[in-house]
């Protein structure tokens, strides 16, 4: 058991090694220039009202929310998929199939912290006149960058199970419009949601995203929302409480969607 | 018939030997001529001693073939007294190496006989009275467990007929009875009365057409897709202990599969890392790495990316990133699909010295006449009738030659090809030659 356990951390590490090389001989930062760009473009439509009012924080929000997932989900989604020939010659020869993903998830899992860095500095800078002055836990800047970092890391695990499902890149790319829209619709952002949609909305990343983006900025204390006590919502609580579990569901998504890639990938990678 | 090289027992009537394929009509069953006792090679009337085996015979003696130690490939023959002429040591009757001093033992030295009708000038280089390739040093690319011991321990004065050879036999013996897929009305077989084996350190041809059961085939013998029946790799089972066994087998599928993105050195390393024992220092991986670059004429590249290099060199990588994990068994699919022929002759002959390093190396190609010399054995297989793939020859190239009545191997595939496939259909016709041959 042990000699099986030292085999699977001895691979992760070969494959994170496999990993960084081709990142580093494809010119793998190319795809932060990406990132910057797509966070340019959202800090332009951000309102002057950005974490000040109720609706242009909300909106602010769900745009950064689909930003990074966009950004999580298109960073991976191709990434088993193209190798897939590869990983079923290696797993015949060896591979465990726990040791690449978890290499995966250790490589996106930096690659997703350097995006969200960026994302967060851009947004910082873009909003400094009139930025958060205080955060529910540490300083506003860091609450936002953890929340950008594991909205996109969780993105990046759902774009993994994906490429773990599919076959081919163009499956792949086919099926990514889906799965944002999923994201989109179902954020609670846009629609009030009710039944079965509520229910679904509970499976999405982008509510809890928003959730906590909205938690940090304090939302229920806005004016509109103080006005309107209809719009303060008990998910936007600024509370330590509050903020903790739903990064704690947005990691959690994240780990169920690797251990998912797992199995799917272990039953369909000898097919 | 007492095969001359081997030793087989075939029918009196056979024309070839069943176990190696070398023509039988070399030597007569004559009660006139004389035989080695042990050997069965031809003597002199006044030969005292056998010159192939240095046998001592006294009387004229006709080659006893129904004794047990004699009685072919797979037997016991340690006590038979067979020696390597090279160095003495005692080996089994039929082995193709010496286990002492690795040199090969055959009887392809002596000048073949038999006569090959060619209309034109053949293009199949096959050695005449040369020998062999030129013998590798004692032990090179033999892990250490089976290096052959010193050489001096068994000068021939000290021959004795009980002396064990003390190592595992490597043959790989294959016997698939039956290959089916599917279930109910669509169950159908793909392969059928697939029976041979091949010696270590052979280079073998598989020759066959488009849908013949090649690649099932492959996957049969390597176990990842068994079949019925059993194959054995010396005395493992292949499909029974497939786990302790499966490291031994190395497979280069026809596609190259290896990551464009990283460099060919990084490749080799990591390949390394990922077949060689855990535990082993990376410099080892290192060095290994660097070992089958050597070999396969890749240090040049070794900074170049994958997806950067030639054709050929990509066949290399691929090739060096199986060769690393050091297999005994070693599956090409297609080693020079898309490659022009000095490209596809230069990997040709990287696996030759792959297979001269005691590696037993299987390719299939359908370009069979680049470097055809090369190979020591020819396995035909071909879709018969029923719709399943048969094995329609084993042996060596020369000998499929005259089997098929051809003069090149790939004019083979024009004699069992289908006629929709712009052959001749004649398939079950070399099929049924076969059976008789072998007495089936």
């Amino acid at each position: 058991m042990d000699k099986d356990r030292n085999a699977a951390l001895f691979q992760t590490g070969i494959c994170f090694k496999q990993l960084l090389a081709g990142f580093k001989n494809t010119y793998g930062w190319k795809s932060f220039i990406s990132v910057a760009i797509i966070a340019f473009l959202i800090v332009i439509v951000l309102g002057e009202d950005t974490f000040q009012g109720f609706y242009d924080t909300k909106n602010g929000g769900f745009a950064l929310v689909c930003a990074c997932i966009w950004i999580g989900i298109f960073s991976s989604i191709r990434s088993i998929c193209k190798e897939r020939d590869i990983v079923k010659h290696e797993y015949r020869t060896g591979l465990k199939i726990v040791s690449y993903i978890s290499a995966h998830m250790i490589f996106e899992f930096i690659i997703c912290i350097i995006d969200a860095l960026i994302i967060t500095l851009i947004v910082c800078n873009a909003t400094s006149s009139h930025f958060l002055e205080e955060g529910v836990i540490f300083p506003p800047a860091i609450e936002l960058f953890i929340t950008f970092f594991l909205i996109t890391f969780s993105s990046d695990a759902l774009g993994l199970l994906i490429s773990s499902i599919v076959y081919t890149e163009n499956t792949a790319m086919t099926v990514m419009p889906f799965a944002l829209i999923i994201q989109l619709v179902m954020s609670g952002a846009i629609f009030k949601l009710e039944g079965i949609a509520d229910t679904i909305s509970y499976l999405t990343i982008s509510r809890w995203g928003l959730d906590a983006i909205c938690a940090t900025s304090n939302v229920n204390d806005m004016p509109e929302a103080v006005l309107d006590t209809s719009l303060a919502l008990s998910e936007f609580s600024a509370t330590f409480s509050n903020l903790a579990t739903l990064w704690a569901i947005l990691f959690a998504f994240a780990i169920a969607y690797a251990i998912l890639s797992i199995i799917i990938l272990r039953i369909t990678i000898d097919k | 018939m007492i095969c001359y090289k081997c030793g087989f027992n075939n029918k009196e009537d056979a024309r070839f030997c069943f176990s190696c394929g070398v023509p039988l009509d070399v030597f007569t069953t004559s009660n006139t001529r004389r035989y080695c006792k042990v050997c069965g090679a031809k003597m002199g009337d006044n030969h005292k001693f056998c010159k192939n085996c240095g046998a001592k015979v006294l009387d004229k003696d006709t080659f006893n073939g129904s004794a047990g130690n004699n009685s072919g490939p797979g037997a016991n023959t340690d006590n038979a007294g067979f020696s390597c002429p090279h160095c003495g040591a005692p080996t089994r009757l039929g082995a193709s190496f010496c286990k002492n001093c690795g040199m090969q033992i055959s009887s392809t030295s002596q000048p073949s006989t038999t006569q090959f009708p060619t209309s034109q000038p053949s293009t199949t280089q096959f050695p005449t009275s040369q020998p062999f390739e030129t013998p590798h040093p004692i032990g090179a690319g033999m892990p250490d467990s089976q290096k052959p011991l010193n050489a001096t321990k068994y000068s021939r004065a000290n021959l004795s007929n009980n002396i064990p050879v003390g190592r595992d036999d490597k043959r790989l013996i294959i016997d698939i009875k039956e290959k089916v897929v599917g279930k109910g009305f669509r169950k159908r077989a793909l392969l059928k009365n697939i029976k041979l084996e091949i010696e270590q350190g052979e280079f073998v041809l598989i020759l066959g057409g488009s849908g013949a059961g090649k690649s099932t085939f492959f996957k049969a013998v390597r176990g990842y897709s068994p079949a019925k029946g059993s194959i054995k790799y010396g005395s493992i089972d292949v499909y029974k202990d497939y786990e302790k066994i499966k490291f031994q087998i190395g497979y280069v599928p026809q596609e190259n599969l290896v990551r464009f993105d990283n460099t060919v050195y990084n490749t080799l390393v990591n390949a390394a890392s990922m077949k060689m024992p855990l535990g082993s220092p990376e410099e080892a991986h290192q060095g290994r790495a660097r070992d089958v670059m050597k070999s396969l004429g890749l240090e040049k590249v070794s900074n170049n990316l994958v997806g950067k290099v030639s054709g050929g060199q990509l066949r290399r990588v691929c090739i060096g990133a199986e060769l690393v994990g050091d297999p005994n068994l070693f599956f090409l699919d297609e080693p020079d699909s898309g490659l022009d022929e000095p490209v596809a002759a230069g990997i040709r002959q990287d696996l030759k010295k792959i297979a001269d390093s005691g590696k037993t190396v299987l390719a299939i190609t359908h370009s069979p006449d680049i470097e055809a010399n090369l190979f020591t054995r020819v396995i035909v297989i071909a879709k018969c009738d029923d719709g399943s793939g048969h094995l329609l020859f084993t042996g060596a190239p020369r000998t499929c030659l005259d089997f098929f009545e051809v003069d090149k191997l790939s004019e083979i595939m024009g004699k069992i090809n289908t006629k929709e496939e712009n052959g001749e259909g004649l398939a079950d016709f070399f099929l049924e030659k076969w059976e008789n041959q072998i007495g089936n």
